[in-house]
């Protein structure tokens, strides 16, 4: 009994915190750069599916990512340049090959939908660590962790995330599962990842999205992933956005 | 069969009235127990059957785009601004707790309105609330200059001298939304009516709010009209037992009704036996029909009683000449209630199966409790009621020698008035136009008519568009363009306040993207730029195109609100619409399909169901009348007499509503019911003592027969008037009820008397 209450005392004492996990998640090994060829496949409340194709190229773990339109055939063409700023407004605009313009989004409407799907702008925008509390809710016997965070002073459409990470090898943690609730606390959202293994990165392949009060969902598959490909920074710019990468 | 029924029943009750009366009351007691499992349902469009084609598409229209009757409050002060932070505080606090609401779907308002607009600042499409909180000078100002610069979106929103906000309330997508809501919207304004006019209006507001504010009122006015029947029965029988007596039976048969309605829906789940709108006449026919029995058994256990001064003697006398004649009315009322199972209205199906219960229960106490109770009572034989013939009853007598002298000209003249009253037929409005259906000063009618003078109006017209050309088929220009002629039409039609389409959506994001440039308020030439707007528009949280365009892009909806007009326009209005439609649109683009509907269409439609229902039930009741009186009576020539006056009647009521402007709505048109119920009560009466007479082979039949059924007659129709009180209702077509229910009585007992009297008088040698 003495023996088992040291062995809990020590295992606390030693456990990490909600903050160290967050980082450890965060610093995860990662290609420079990814291109990808994408399938997003919207289902409505009535189980109607609309199914988009988009080809993406994004650096530094997304912070700068441009997304053109293929499929369905009226959207091909619309294309989107997001680059996000440390200490200022994120940089997004859109280009719209009907009328020959780009179209800047505000940073404040990250909240709106990501091309009519379920993912927000917000979803597609990595997290910064200091934005948020954290907090390892509770661990389980198949060694996954909850983690719950926080957002401090940042305007999000989110009250909370909690977040099912799992070690798959030693000290790199990947997410498999997250919940987002609302302001209310009500839950918003279920995200469910799938990560493989390419080349030595651990790479997202596929994300479902459930907006769980729309009951609607949203199956982004990726698809032709190249990793490494050398992209400058210089070519995540708005004129980059017209011409559809082959 | 009879003859031993007769026997049991009028046997038991004269020699062992005290059990009889225990029995019948602890049934009675247990049915009415029944009347806890009524189950109210005031949503209007649950009577109409599935298959009405407006009603189909306007039920899908509301699966695919949720609702699209709405709601409306207008909050404001005459002659102040509504532009100023507290007002528009107060807009906002408003729309908010509306917003909250499980039965709202989504609040419009000053302050939920979405802008859709430049930013100057970066040049990005901004797609946000109109006002947004903290409300300060700054915001109002650019709101003013947005909804100047947008007057059609301003017309929805503001009245047009900026002194009442217009709160536009959709309705959740759920089952009883529009009663609810109704009652929900009160309890949130109630604590701003202080400080601001209030007014409520919208066809959802209507639907809501009318079955409670129709049964309110019945349920007031019938407890003034029992009071005034008692009255009338007091003066009449001048016996206070006797009424007593009468009200007992007319409650005893009213509980046992209800109960067994809500017996049967307890056990069966079954919706027909749901109590809706239309059952709201249910006690009015109930209490017409109870009344009658108790009526004809008290006046003729007096007639019996001043004979022959012995109570049981008077009572089995009564009993054993009223036990046929009362039989054969509940059976033939009972059976034309019935015919209501062939009616397309659902609830109609229900109502028959309760009110031919009720008719039957009435004459089972009619001729077992009553005789009973009559018993167990002691009757003085001196009394003025009983040793005296009253006025009427003396009347009667004259009256009976009158036909008798001269029963040509008595038909003649009957028959000069049924065929004046044909003409009136033709003249007959169908009209639900819910404003005109309330007396001024009534909630509804006031609110209607502020938002009709002042607002976006009260009713809408929805039109679905949909491509043949499949997935997105509906973006194209071309059809865009279409669509957007068939919306201008709508637009320059007279009660046209205004119209919602997608193309509202893709000319104001067409404008927006083009640097905010007024020219570009339009349709773009190219598909691709539309799909760029609508892709654009799409990405915002706010937005929300699932109520004007389907999730394929190939349907959409065109809604056109409007000012309250008569449902007298709306064939006409259709009619128009699909000419400008065809000649304009189909014949050039064969892949647009238009269908038009709206609450206000399918209520239209439903009028005339219940005026079909009411015809083909009129037919078939009057034929189940003539059959069984044929087979009772074992004479056609009987038969065929029986219906004689029903028929006058039926005409001399409609004729009269014709002549005298009075509208035909679901609610008058329930007093065919109440004539057939009533009058075929009259008829056989008269009828069985003809022919009991007759059979004896007395002289002076017609004299005797008046002698001893007028007097009844006259009294029940009398004690039946005291419905009359409806006239005070505020809701008009209720009034009406009241009027007509007057005349109704009149109508079928002096046709009774007089059409039927002298018809029989003039035939009674080839009556056989």
């Amino acid at each position: 009994m003495k023996i088992l209450v040291i062995v809990i005392f020590l295992k606390n004492l030693f456990a990490m915190n909600g903050l160290e996990l967050a980082k450890l998640l965060d610093e995860r090994p990662k290609p420079n750069d990814i291109k990808s060829v994408n399938t997003m496949i919207l289902t409505n409340k009535d189980n109607k599916k609309k199914t988009l194709e988009l080809i993406s190229i994004s650096k530094d773990d997304s912070k700068k990512q441009m997304i053109w339109f293929l499929k369905p055939r009226k959207d091909k063409g619309i294309s989107f340049l997001k680059i996000e700023k440390d200490n200022e407004d994120d940089f997004m605009t859109m280009w719209l090959p009907g009328f020959s313009r780009f179209r800047r989004i505000k940073s404040s409407q990250k909240s709106d939908s990501f091309m009519g799907s379920d993912l927000s702008f917000e979803d597609l925008t990595n997290r910064t660590i200091e934005d948020y509390n954290y907090n390892i809710i509770k661990t389980n016997e198949d060694g996954f962790y909850f983690l719950e965070s926080i957002p401090k002073e940042i305007e999000s459409e989110y009250s909370k995330h909690i977040t099912k990470i799992k070690e798959v090898e030693d000290g790199i943690f990947i997410v498999y599962e997250e919940d987002s609730f609302d302001k209310e606390n009500n839950l918003l959202k279920n995200k469910v990842f799938n990560f493989e293994k390419i080349e030595s990165y651990y790479v997202m392949t596929e994300l479902l999205v459930k907006n769980m009060q729309k009951k609607s969902s949203t199956l982004l598959t990726l698809n032709e992933i190249k990793l490494n490909n050398e992209f400058e920074d210089s070519k995540f710019i708005q004129r980059s956005l017209k011409l559809i990468p082959k | 069969m009879i003859n031993y029924l007769n026997k049991l029943l009028i046997t038991k009750s004269v020699n062992s009235p005290l059990p009889v009366l225990i029995v019948s009351l602890l049934v009675t007691f247990f049915i009415t127990y029944g009347s806890i499992y009524v189950t109210q349902d005031d949503d209007m469009t649950n009577l109409l059957p599935d298959d009405i084609g407006s009603k189909k598409v306007f039920e899908e229209i509301q699966d695919d785009y949720g609702i699209t009757e709405y709601m409306y409050v207008a909050i404001g002060n005459e002659g102040k601004n509504i532009f100023n932070t507290k007002d528009l505080n107060v807009i906002s606090d408003l729309s908010n707790k509306l917003s909250e609401l499980n039965t709202v779907d989504e609040v419009i308002s000053l302050t939920t309105l979405d802008k859709i607009s430049l930013d100057p600042a970066d040049s990005s499409i901004v797609i946000d609330s109109l006002i947004t909180s903290p409300i300060n000078d700054s915001k109002i100002l650019s709101a003013i200059n947005y909804l100047n610069e947008n007057k059609i979106i301003k017309s929805r929103v503001v009245s047009s001298s900026n002194e009442f906000a217009n709160i536009i309330v959709i309705p959740e997508n759920i089952d009883g939304v529009y009663v609810d809501l109704s009652k929900d919207i009160h309890k949130i304004t109630d604590i701003y009516e202080k400080n601001y006019s209030l007014f409520y209006g919208g066809q959802a507001y209507v639907t809501g709010a009318v079955p409670e504010m129709v049964q309110k009122e019945v349920k007031i006015l019938l407890f003034f009209g029992l009071i005034l029947m008692g009255f009338i029965l007091f003066i009449n029988l001048r016996n206070i037992k006797a009424v007593i007596l009468i009200l007992f039976t007319i409650f005893t048969s009213l509980g046992a009704m209800f109960g067994f309605m809500g017996w049967i829906y307890h056990l069966t789940n079954y919706k027909e036996f749901y109590f809706t709108m239309m059952n709201t006449s249910m006690p009015i026919v109930m209490l017409t029909i109870a009344n009658s029995d108790g009526v004809h058994v008290l006046s003729r256990f007096f007639k019996e009683f001043r004979k022959c001064k012995n109570k049981k003697q008077a009572i089995l006398n009564a009993m054993n000449s009223l036990f046929l004649p009362i039989f054969l009315t509940s059976i033939t009322t009972s059976a034309a209630f019935l015919m209501l199972l062939f009616s397309p209205i659902v609830s109609l199906t229900g109502y028959g199966i309760t009110i031919a219960f009720g008719i039957m229960w009435a004459w089972l106490l009619s001729n077992t409790m009553l005789p009973a109770l009559i018993m167990l009572l002691s009757w003085d034989p001196n009394s003025k009621a009983i040793s005296k013939p009253s006025f009427v009853e003396k009347t009667m007598k004259i009256f009976g020698t009158l036909v008798t002298k001269s029963p040509k000209r008595v038909l003649f003249s009957g028959i000069f008035i049924t065929l004046f009253a044909i003409g009136g037929i033709f003249l007959i409005k169908v009209e639900v136009q819910y404003n005109k259906m309330f007396r001024e000063g009534n909630i509804i009618r006031d609110s209607a008519e502020f938002l009709d003078e002042y607002l976006m109006g009260n009713v809408n017209v929805i039109l679905r568009v949909t491509s043949e050309s499949g997935y997105d088929g509906l973006k194209n220009p071309k059809n865009l363009k279409d669509i957007q002629k068939v919306q201008n039409y709508l637009d320059n039609m007279k009660n046209v306040t205004s119209t919602i389409s997608v193309n509202d959506v893709v000319k104001q994001l067409h404008k927006t993207i083009m640097d905010d440039n007024h020219d570009y308020y339009t349709i773009p030439d190219s598909a691709q730029q539309i799909n760029n707007l609508l892709f654009l528009y799409e990405m915002n949280e706010e937005s929300d195109l699932s109520s004007l365009v389907n999730y394929d892009g190939n349907q959409g909806i065109l809604t056109g609100l409007m000012k309250t007009f008569s449902t007298i326009e709306v064939p006409g209005l259709i009619q128009d619409m699909n000419n400008y439609i065809e000649q304009n649109i189909t014949s050039n683009n064969n892949d647009l399909k238009f269908e038009i509907t709206g609450m206000m269409i399918f209520i239209v439609d439903f009028m005339w169901l219940v005026i079909k229902s009411s015809i083909q039930g009129i037919v078939l009741s009057l034929l189940v009348i003539l059959t069984i009186s044929s087979l009772f009576f074992r004479s056609w020539r009987y038969g065929l007499m029986s219906i004689i006056p029903l028929f006058s009647a039926i005409i001399l009521n409609f004729g009269l509503m014709g002549w005298f402007g009075i509208e035909l709505t679901h609610l008058t048109a329930i007093l065919s019911s109440i004539i057939l119920g009533v009058g075929v009560d009259f008829t056989i009466h008269y009828i069985t003592e003809f022919k009991r007479i007759k059979d004896d082979k007395k002289n002076n039949i017609s004299t005797e027969t008046i002698d001893n059924v007028g007097f009844p007659i006259i009294l029940d129709a009398t004690s039946n008037m005291a419905f009359g009180s409806l006239l005070l209702s505020t809701i008009i077509p209720l009034a009406h009820v009241g009027g007509l229910m007057v005349f109704a009585m009149l109508s079928t007992s002096i046709g009774a008397l007089t059409l039927l009297a002298s018809a029989l008088e003039i035939y009674k040698n080839k009556m056989k």
